[in-house]
């Protein structure tokens, strides 16, 4: 019976941290706009990297394009794919040195609001600034496992897809759908795990350590509910991991160009996951912590 | 003046706006257009190509379009070049053989001092002959290579394709004349290019006539010849191994060149592989 109460008082966490998300876009759509600027920031670099593909600035990077890849990267259609690997390293950059600075003005933005019904990102900004380092580290060490746990499924996969045995030969061909599903998931059981070791910096003051060790507590207390907060918006992002890795086959049967509209969609719809799970986790530990007092 | 809350006048934003749009703009490059078009032109022409020229009108005007684009934007370019190329080898797939031999002779025109190009020019037309049937016009075009161009790639391999020519019709006595001609060419070219790599290259191709003819004997005793002018390469000597081992059945000869392999050669890396192969075909022996 408690634990149909458990589940049940989850399943309630977690519509009341969905309607204060939606509540809080609808009232204070300014929510978005740090995560707005750092899509802008990511589209400027799509513009960017193109660019510096073209003459004549593509001189400059030649020698390092013919060392790491090959020379046919720097000519058309493939080129367009080089752009697609480049941004993903930009975007990584982006996000571990801007990304987490929004995100810990976002969290503050949020605690503003609850306090006080309103919130200046200029407050936030400041406030953010002193806990920059502990954030960072936070999302270095989220970076690093989610990299790690990525190659590891990878490597596992194809270890099982070597044994020849009939059901993985079947799956070979879907390889890299099957990638796409386990890495999703992947994905969110680690970020589930860190989830709260922002809103625990930006909120109650902790260092990155304590942080830590308070998220993966607070995750563990309520795993069914940050499991949904954090893999139903990472869902969204399937598709387009999808198109990604059909890049080849698309631009060989569509048009080459198609790789810049698939960037930016992948842009927009990561806008709309950093928003959500930003804003749904931070009402979540708002509300856990509430519980717990 | 308009100002906002940047500071910046109105005047101002639309400068910086204009120079990030330049900038945007001068990315999408002449080089990126230019090769946007060649991949289009590309895969227009791979449809025809694939289904053997079993397409509809627009599919064919849409790949000869393309290609007349490419020469129009770079007409002495590589891209305008291949661009002719691919136009001809259209016209060939879809049967249209005076229409590719036009475009041929339009290549010479255009380039007469490119004689690489010209002798390409001249052989593919030469070809589109072969494929009519027309073997002796074809004939006369090969033989015009080999007079005009005979400094060419194509100079060079246009013999023995004329003597191939005669061993796919099965034309034993014709193909022999042809050889031996092909050899009598070689000859002359590896006398004039003595120790150049033209010269080389002629002895090789000497060589490939034994070869071709199934003359393995002569083609031996040549090789051994040459080996007292020049010092043979691992490439060479592999080959006399395997013509001793495979066509004349003489193993202790092909060992003895293994050996001889072996001492030159200590690099090289199927040595080991290559005397168990002989060694096995010994014993059973």
């Amino acid at each position: 019976m408690s634990s149909l109460k458990k589940e049940a008082s989850q399943f309630l966490l977690i519509r009341e941290s969905w309607s204060q998300l939606v509540g809080i876009i609808i009232n204070q759509p300014k929510i978005m706009l740090p995560f707005a600027i750092m899509s802008t920031i990511e589209v400027s670099g799509i513009v960017l990297i193109f660019m510096l593909l073209q003459d004549p600035w593509v001189n400059f990077i030649r020698p390092v394009i013919k060392w790491y890849w090959q020379e046919q990267f720097l000519h058309y259609p493939l080129n367009l794919v080089l752009l697609a690997q480049l941004f993903y390293y930009f975007q990584v950059i982006i996000t571990l040195i801007i990304g987490t600075l929004i995100t810990g003005m976002t969290i503050n933005a949020i605690n503003q609001y609850k306090l006080k019904g309103d919130f200046s990102f200029k407050k936030a900004f400041w406030e953010t600034l002193p806990k920059y380092v502990h954030l960072l580290i936070i999302s270095v060490i989220l970076l690093v496992a989610i990299t790690f746990a990525f190659n590891l499924q990878k490597i596992l996969i194809m270890k099982l897809i070597a044994k020849n045995l009939d059901i993985f030969t079947s799956l070979k061909a879907n390889m890299v759908n099957i990638s796409i599903f386990t890495g999703t998931l992947i994905n969110g059981l680690l970020q589930s795990f860190f989830i709260f070791a922002c809103p625990a910096i930006m909120i109650n003051n902790k260092n990155c350590l304590a942080a830590l060790f308070s998220s993966v507590w607070c995750a563990f207390s309520k795993m069914f509910a940050v499991l949904m907060i954090v893999l139903v918006p990472l869902s969204i992002y399937i598709p387009i991991a999808m198109l990604k890795g059909k890049l080849f086959y698309i631009m060989d049967h569509i048009v080459p160009e198609i790789t810049l509209f698939i960037l930016l969609a992948g842009i927009i719809v990561t806008l709309l996951i950093n928003v959500v799970i930003t804003v749904s986790s931070t009402q979540l530990y708002m509300l856990i912590k509430g519980q717990d007092k | 003046m308009k100002t906002n809350l940047c500071g910046k006048t109105m005047a101002e934003k639309n400068i910086i706006f204009l120079f990030l749009c330049v900038i945007f703009i001068a990315g999408c490059s002449s080089e990126y257009q230019m090769e946007r078009l060649v991949w289009q032109a590309n895969k227009a022409a791979e449809i025809v190509f694939m289904t053997d020229g079993a397409v509809s009108p627009y599919e064919f005007d849409k790949a000869i379009l393309f290609q007349e684009k490419i020469i129009k934007n770079a007409p002495e370019s590589e891209y305008g070049l291949n661009a002719r190329f691919a136009i001809a080898k259209l016209y060939v797939v879809k049967k249209s053989f005076d229409k590719a031999r036009e475009v041929y002779d339009k290549i010479l025109e255009s380039f007469p001092e490119k004689h690489d190009i010209c002798a390409l020019a001249l052989f593919s037309k030469g070809q589109v002959f072969e494929l009519e049937g027309n073997w002796t016009q074809a004939l006369i075009i090969f033989n015009e290579i080999i007079s005009n161009y005979s400094k060419t790639r194509q100079g060079v391999i246009v013999p023995l394709y004329i003597a191939r020519y005669y061993v796919k019709n099965k034309d034993q006595q014709a193909a022999a004349a042809a050889y031996n001609s092909a050899r009598s060419y070689y000859k002359s070219v590896a006398k004039e290019y003595q120790r150049a790599k033209a010269g080389l290259l002629a002895e090789n191709l000497i060589i490939r006539t034994f070869i071709e003819e199934g003359n393995w004997k002569s083609a031996v005793d040549y090789i051994e010849e040459l080996d007292t002018k020049y010092k043979l390469g691992v490439d060479t000597l592999v080959i006399l191994a395997q013509i001793y081992k495979n066509k004349l059945n003489d193993m202790e000869k092909a060992l003895k060149i293994l050996d001889r392999i072996s001492k030159e050669f200590p690099d090289f890396k199927k040595i080991e592989q290559l005397k168990k192969e002989i060694s096995s075909d010994k014993n059973q022996q």
